[in-house]
């Protein structure tokens, strides 16, 4: 037995209880096969980061599931033989599975959170503005191939990036 | 390289993170640049461990339709 994550995207032009089928389809299909699911996360519709058969929004839904290496291929089949998804991975979970468990209790905390996060638009708008002219210099830097101009850009900015995302995650942890 | 004044610490090893989710868009995305390339470890500083992860974990990302192959403006 592995603990295996499968997360898998749904076309959203269908009604919700279609989609709601799809995804009990899945986790009957784990437990019918000695699977015992351990997290679901049901992420809802997010845009996607690029189109996918015409689409550019995709119903996200995930579950962590302890079985046998079996189910995968029995998995595999089922995700490749409805159209309804269109997008599936399933891999290893190497993450923290406690953590996760106590997702619920995190969910309390948000609202304590929100205190650090008034400051955050301010943090945030300097990493927005100082990331353009890094990638501009990055470009060029590809453009000339030069090996002179390699490394003063190099060393310049990390210490422009990194400040601003380090204030984010910590907001985020 | 000794001129170099910043410091360079991996952010996922000062803050103790060892699982990297796939899912995080925000994380994935602070990670790439705006053509949705790899940041190298050389520019974000992190550590070879956590950059591994990374490197994985963005390209689920990508299969996922979570961060892009390639930005939509460079097309």
């Amino acid at each position: 037995m592995n603990l295996y994550e499968t997360t898998f995207i749904i076309n959203p032009q269908t009604d919700d209880a279609t989609i709601d089928r799809h995804v009990r389809e899945v986790a009957d299909l784990i437990t019918r096969n000695q699977g015992k699911i351990q997290y679901e996360d049901h992420m809802g519709t997010r845009r996607l980061a690029y189109e996918i058969n015409g689409l550019t929004q995709g119903y996200y839904a995930s579950f962590i599931f302890e079985a046998p290496v079996s189910v995968l291929p029995v998995l595999q089949r089922h995700y490749m033989l409805n159209e309804s998804y269109i997008r599936h991975l399933t891999v290893r979970f190497e993450g923290d599975l406690s953590q996760l468990v106590g997702a619920p209790e995190g969910d309390t905390k948000e609202p304590e959170k929100s205190e650090p996060t008034a400051h955050e638009p301010a943090a945030a708008e300097p990493e927005v503005t100082e990331e353009t002219p890094k990638d501009t210099a990055a470009e060029t830097e590809q453009a000339e191939g030069g090996t002179s101009g390699d490394e003063p850009a190099a060393a310049d900015e990390p210490d422009k990036v990194q400040p601003a995302p380090e204030e984010d995650q910590e907001d985020e942890l | 390289m000794a001129m170099v004044k910043g410091r360079k610490v991996c952010r996922f090893c000062e803050n103790k993170i060892d699982y990297i989710n796939y899912k995080d868009e925000r994380i994935l995305k602070r990670f790439t640049n705006e053509r949705g390339k790899i940041i190298p470890r050389r520019i974000s500083g992190n550590c070879a461990f956590h950059q591994r992860k990374l490197t994985t974990a963005i390209k689920r990302g990508r299969i996922l339709a979570i961060v892009a192959f390639e930005s939509e403006s460079y097309r």
